[in-house]
């Protein structure tokens, strides 16, 4: 293998990397959006998790 | 000594900003116990000529207090209660049934009765409910800023002769008026002020509301209440109330006597009688204490209102509304946007197919960047223009007020299948995104109407699935773009309807409950707003597309191209996917699309639905927005047909994990979300079985 394919490949595995990261971090959260509209705002079950 | 002070008022009267300005930071959130509802309680700041001086006791205070000293009065700690927001005592809500039941049987020693004063007609029908439980009541009338601002008036003194009990002006929001509340309600919790008796009735209520008052005397006061309330709930055919008192089927009979007689002597029933009583009342009341300079008459919302609430008008509209939104995205504007950005990721595709082909970067490596991840991510990518507008529009119509007049119009319809208007907002929801969607009705406190409205919502086409309509519709139905997609939201519309009719014959019997809801004036909606809501799902179309799609198409690509030996190969039945999807493919035979392509593009949708257009693109080894698309489609789906029962299949079936898991945490059991998955991919197989059978049948 060149250097060059290398190269791509550990790019793409990098990438791979943080797209599970974020994955398990929106799990974390319930899911959690952050949407701007939230229909949660003020009855969050998280917040009030993070709260206690 | 410690008194108990709890506020209870009309949603939106202000009551949790004066929660918030009487306890501060000094609060705990729970829920109440048995129930959904939440249960907030803090205790009070000191407040000293309106500026708060202490947080909690002062030290020197604290110290006798450890000492064995008595507490001064005015150190006195009380504790906040925040009743949930309700507009009566009836019993069809958990909510009512919770202030009620908490005032009655808890007995604080105040409640403050926010009022908003700009609405007083409304809110003072809990207030002449809440004068009647035998506790000391305060009314505070907030949002005074607001009726000064009209140049109105309201004679505050003319007001409490009028209710019998004390009545303080005040501004939440601005801190106004904190002060001489707490006095006034320090006063009646100390001196036990209860209100005065108010004699609303007249006529024959009066007299049959008596007559119950001295035959339910005794019980009413042996279980708590006060005769009169005790009365009231019988006369307004409380069955709660009727059931606690435990009276006996003679006392039953006589009072269903008197108000049968009541009923035909004035005409109306009993629960419509003390609705009049009350609402004249409150007339009366206003006409000497509210003093009105600008004179009433129709706003623009109310002459908006006329046409979009119209008995006749008003679905067609919601219809023509509906129509448009998918006109301007599907159709030529939303066309033309989506070719533009199509070229530009074709583009920078290309680009970076011809730089690793001049880096002479290894066959499968190509092969793996171009046809796998570029030709995947980037064939859901093209579609963002697409998702944007279409949410750009159900802003402008959410910011603009209309989606609650939308929720109040869908409350007769849903209640035909056992749902109310209060379930339209978390299935209009549904239509951008399952997950919130499904989140949002965790503000349905009826366990049985949320689980009810969270098993339909994933018939709401979401937004993830618009990628594989617009490809199916540019392949198959070039011609009639707008009108399929139309069709199939409308389509899994109706069989969320069918669905509910079913579920509520079998699963959810009886009915749901009342749903009051405020309708907001119309705006014009605000850019700022609009853009952020656009943003935010553009956001987390970018965020799956480089997350879980990104995954799928690598996952795809590496099944698809090796076998179970590890050695590359390009014949898809040889490979470890044609191996593993061939196992699942004809399950889908008689539906039309038993092949490896369809089956694998079935299972990686479970993911995220765009998953499945990207998958599709892999397996062909095309970009879907090339010339070559048309006949990768038609190698997978070699008919029409097909095309339409894959299409039927998709629309119905379970929604992607993300939503699944949103499923089981709001129906708090992974029982039901498990049999709601299930449920639907079951039927979404029959469905397209029935319809590519059928359409064989009719030689289709």
């Amino acid at each position: 293998m060149k250097l060059s394919d290398i190269l791509i490949l550990a790019g793409l595995a990098l990438i791979a990397g943080a797209a599970i990261h974020a994955i398990i971090v929106r799990k974390k959260k319930g899911g959690c959006m952050g949407c701007s509209n939230c229909p949660m705002a003020g009855n969050c079950q998280k917040e009030k998790e993070a709260n206690e | 000594m410690g008194y108990t002070f709890a506020l209870a008022g009309n949603q939106n009267s202000g009551k949790t900003t004066l929660f918030n300005q009487l306890t501060g930071a000094n609060q705990h959130v729970g829920n109440w116990p048995g129930v959904t509802v939440e249960q907030k309680t803090g205790t009070m700041l000191h407040h000293h000529h309106g500026k708060q001086t202490h947080i909690g006791l002062p030290w020197h205070v604290k110290k006798s207090q450890t000492e064995g000293k008595p507490v001064p009065d005015k150190y006195s700690d009380v504790t906040i209660v925040d009743l949930p927001g309700i507009y009566s005592l009836s019993p069809y809500s958990m909510e009512e049934i919770v202030s009620r039941n908490y005032i009655v049987k808890e007995k604080p020693d105040v409640v403050i009765n926010i009022v908003d004063a700009t609405n007083l007609e409304r809110n003072l029908y809990l207030t002449l409910q809440l004068l009647q439980l035998g506790c000391p009541v305060v009314v505070a009338l907030n949002m005074m800023d607001e009726v000064r601002g009209r140049g109105d008036s309201i004679d505050l003194a003319g007001l409490e002769a009028g209710l019998g009990t004390p009545v303080v002006a005040i501004c939440a929001r601005k801190g106004e008026g904190i002060d001489q509340l707490v006095s006034r309600a320090m006063e009646a919790a100390q001196k036990k002020l209860v209100p005065q008796k108010l004699d609303i009735c007249d006529g024959a209520a009066h007299k049959a509301l008596h007559a119950i008052v001295h035959l339910v005397e005794e019980s009413a006061v042996a279980h708590g209440m006060t005769p009169r309330y005790a009365a009231t709930k019988l006369f307004e055919g409380d069955d709660v109330i009727s059931q606690e008192l435990n009276l006996s089927a003679e006392t039953l009979h006589i009072i269903e006597e008197i108000l049968a007689s009541m009923e035909k002597e004035i005409g109306m029933e009993r629960v419509a009688v003390m609705a009049d009583t009350r609402y004249r009342f409150i007339e009366k009341l206003l006409s000497t204490c509210y003093h009105r300079v600008a004179p009433e008459g129709d706003t623009l919302t109310d002459r908006i209102d006329r046409v979009m609430t119209h008995p006749l008008l008003s679905i067609p509209v919601f219809l023509l509304m509906m129509l448009l939104v998918f006109y301007i995205t599907f159709g030529p504007i939303g066309t033309f946007i989506a070719d533009g950005f199509s070229a530009l990721v074709d583009g920078g595709i290309e680009l970076i197919a011809g730089a690793l082909e001049r880096a002479q970067v290894a066959d499968w490596v190509q092969d793996l960047v171009v046809n796998g991840v570029l030709t995947g991510v980037g064939s859901v990518l093209s579609f963002l223009p697409v998702i944007v507008l279409l949410f750009l529009l159900l802003s402008i119509l959410e910011d603009s007020g209309y989606m609650a007049r939308a929720a109040f119009l869908m409350d007769k319809p849903l209640r035909k299948l056992g749902l109310n208007g209060r379930s339209f907002i978390p299935m209009m929801m549904g239509f951008g995104c399952t997950v919130p969607a499904v989140m949002s009705a965790r503000s349905m406190n009826n366990t049985r109407d949320r689980r009810f409205t969270i098993m339909l919502t994933p018939f709401m086409s979401c937004g993830a699935k618009v990628p594989i309509y617009a490809l199916f519709t540019a392949a198959f139905f070039p011609e009639h773009k707008v009108l399929v997609m139309t069709a199939l939201y409308l389509g899994g519309i109706l069989v969320a309807i069918l669905a509910g009719l079913v579920l509520k014959k079998t699963v959810f019997h009886g009915d749901a409950a009342p749903f009051i809801m405020e309708m907001p004036t119309y705006r014009l909606p605000t850019p700022a707003n609009v853009l952020r809501q656009m943003w935010d799902k553009a956001k987390d179309f970018l965020q799956r597309a480089f997350t879980v799609i990104f995954l799928a198409t690598i996952a795809v690509w590496v099944l698809r191209s090796f076998n179970f030996r590890f050695e590359m190969t390009d014949n898809i039945a040889e490979s470890i996917l044609g191996k593993l999807a061939g196992f699942i493919a004809p399950i889908f035979a008689p539906a039309g699309f038993g092949n490896v392509e369809a089956a694998t593009a079935v299972i990686t949708g479970v993911m995220a639905k765009e998953s499945v257009v990207s998958t599709l693109a892999v397996l062909a080894g095309v970009d879907m927005e090339s010339a070559a698309m048309l006949t990768a489609m038609k190698a997978v789906f070699p008919t029409t047909l097909a095309a339409v029962s894959f299409l039927s299949f998709v629309l119905l079936y379970c929604p992607c994990v993300a939503a699944v898991a949103a499923m089981r945490r709001e129906m708090e059991s992974g029982k039901w979300a498990i049999l709601t998955v299930l449920g639907q991919t079951l039927l979404a197989w029959l469905i397209a079985v029935i319809i590519y059978q059928g359409g064989m049948l009719l030689g289709l």
